[in-house]
């Protein structure tokens, strides 16, 4: 359902949530300002997050710097997170992605290291789910080299669309359809969660 | 209940893409809140980004950063809870709701500059019109494209109501006026000012 209107606060009680909630739960109480929840939170994603921004590390801020404004938007945002957006995973990177590049977008102009490969955005070596790295491994290697260079680049690097379309060398329109075709044979090729 | 009204397909892939401005990701975001058609377009593509933070490596943040957190997030205003509309765009409200609404030459009429951090030549308005408000007939210089947040509104093209998503091309011309029986709240992405036509337009290019 859509939020209706206008919208009593959630019951959800301070305090009241297990250690081992889900995390769309945590998401769910950290839109009521729950700091305990918003602590279960962070010590679920903070790691990953850090691995994540360090490894687009183009910026010249720290990642944790990075990293600690992504979850004030977290905070701030989480009141709008409901199942039917996605998985809290998933909300939680675009979040991420949005708000490292808004940050780079203010600081120009960004250092440019070159381009972005998949092996950079994602070492397999030290996560807790070597499986789980395969899978997307896996999936992101059957996509052609066309779509998964703008999706690296675009969606999972922070580039701009006008950056990757520079770097790869075609028209933005040309990379938006790519990076709409990559996502769409993804959805074939990582199955349900 | 669904809106009737969606965004193009463009801006749904910019808003996962990360290729879009604050302004845009604001009408996004209450949309969103309101639509599940769209909702789920956005989960659909926004899964393999779930799933690669998933399978990120995990570090090891710096011991002191969860507080830094809390004295930044300390420093932010509070959002705003307790409004008219969605809570969606509580983000992007100045904490203090109450003050810096200006006029437009018509009763029933004011606007919130929520001057986010855009790009040059881009504007965020919230709007307010009273039941039954009708704002004066004007053109669009450039794009502007809007999300009903609660009421409605009528003009030569049609009825908007809460969660649909309006575009004004550059060039076109309306007068849209609020539906009688409640008060309009929308949120407003401008690629270019609005010049009024008739005598309000003559007042407006001497002033
Ligand atoms: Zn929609």
């Amino acid at each position: 359902m859509p939020e209706s209107l206008p919208q009593p606060p959630s019951p959800v009680a301070n305090g009241s949530l297990p250690a081992d909630a889900a995390d769309g739960a945590l998401l769910q109480a950290v839109g009521t300002q729950d700091p305990e929840a918003f602590r279960l939170l962070y010590d679920r994603y903070a790691g990953r997050l850090l691995a994540y921004v360090q490894a687009m590390g183009r910026g010249r801020l720290p990642a944790e710097d990075l990293v600690q404004e992504v979850f004030v938007a977290v905070w701030r945002k989480a009141g709008q997170y409901r199942p039917a957006l996605g998985t809290p995973e998933a909300w939680i990177f675009t979040i991420t992605r949005n708000k490292v590049l808004d940050i780079w977008r203010s600081h120009s102009p960004v250092e440019d290291r070159g381009e972005l490969e998949l092996e950079t955005l994602m070492d397999g070596t030290s996560t807790p789910d070597p499986a789980v790295v395969a899978t997307i491994h896996k999936a992101l290697r059957g996509l052609p080299e066309d779509q998964r260079r703008p999706l690296v680049l675009a969606y999972f690097g922070g580039y701009t669309y006008e950056e990757a379309a520079g770097r790869l060398g075609v028209p933005v329109g040309t990379l938006k359809s790519r990076i709409r075709l990559a996502l769409g044979q993804l959805k074939g090729l990582l199955g349900d969660p | 209940m669904n809106p009737r009204l969606h965004p193009p397909e463009t801006r749904l892939l910019d808003h996962v893409a990360g290729d879009g401005d604050a302004a845009a990701r604001a009408l996004m975001d209450c949309h969103l809140a309101l639509c599940d058609l769209c909702a789920a377009q956005v989960a659909e593509l926004s899964a393999p980004g779930g799933r690669f933070l998933a399978a990120q490596a995990t570090l090891v943040p710096p011991a002191d950063l969860f507080s830094r957190i809390q004295a930044r997030i300390a420093q932010e205003a509070p959002v705003q809870a307790g409004l008219p509309f969605t809570k969606a765009l509580a983000p992007y409200l100045p904490s203090d709701l109450s003050k810096g609404w200006r006029g437009a030459l018509t009763p029933g009429f004011r606007f919130l500059d929520l001057a986010a951090e855009l790009p040059k030549g881009i504007g965020l308005y919230l709007v307010h019109m009273a039941a039954g408000a009708a704002f004066p007939e004007h053109r669009h210089q450039g794009l502007e494209e809007a999300v009903i947040l609660a009421g409605g509104l009528a003009d030569e093209t049609g009825q908007l109501e809460a969660g649909d998503w309006g575009a004004m091309v550059e060039g076109s011309r309306h007068a849209p006026r609020a539906l009688a029986d409640e008060d309009c709240w929308l949120v407003a992405r401008m690629e270019g000012e609005i010049l009024f036509t008739g005598w309000r337009g003559i007042l407006q290019r001497m002033v």
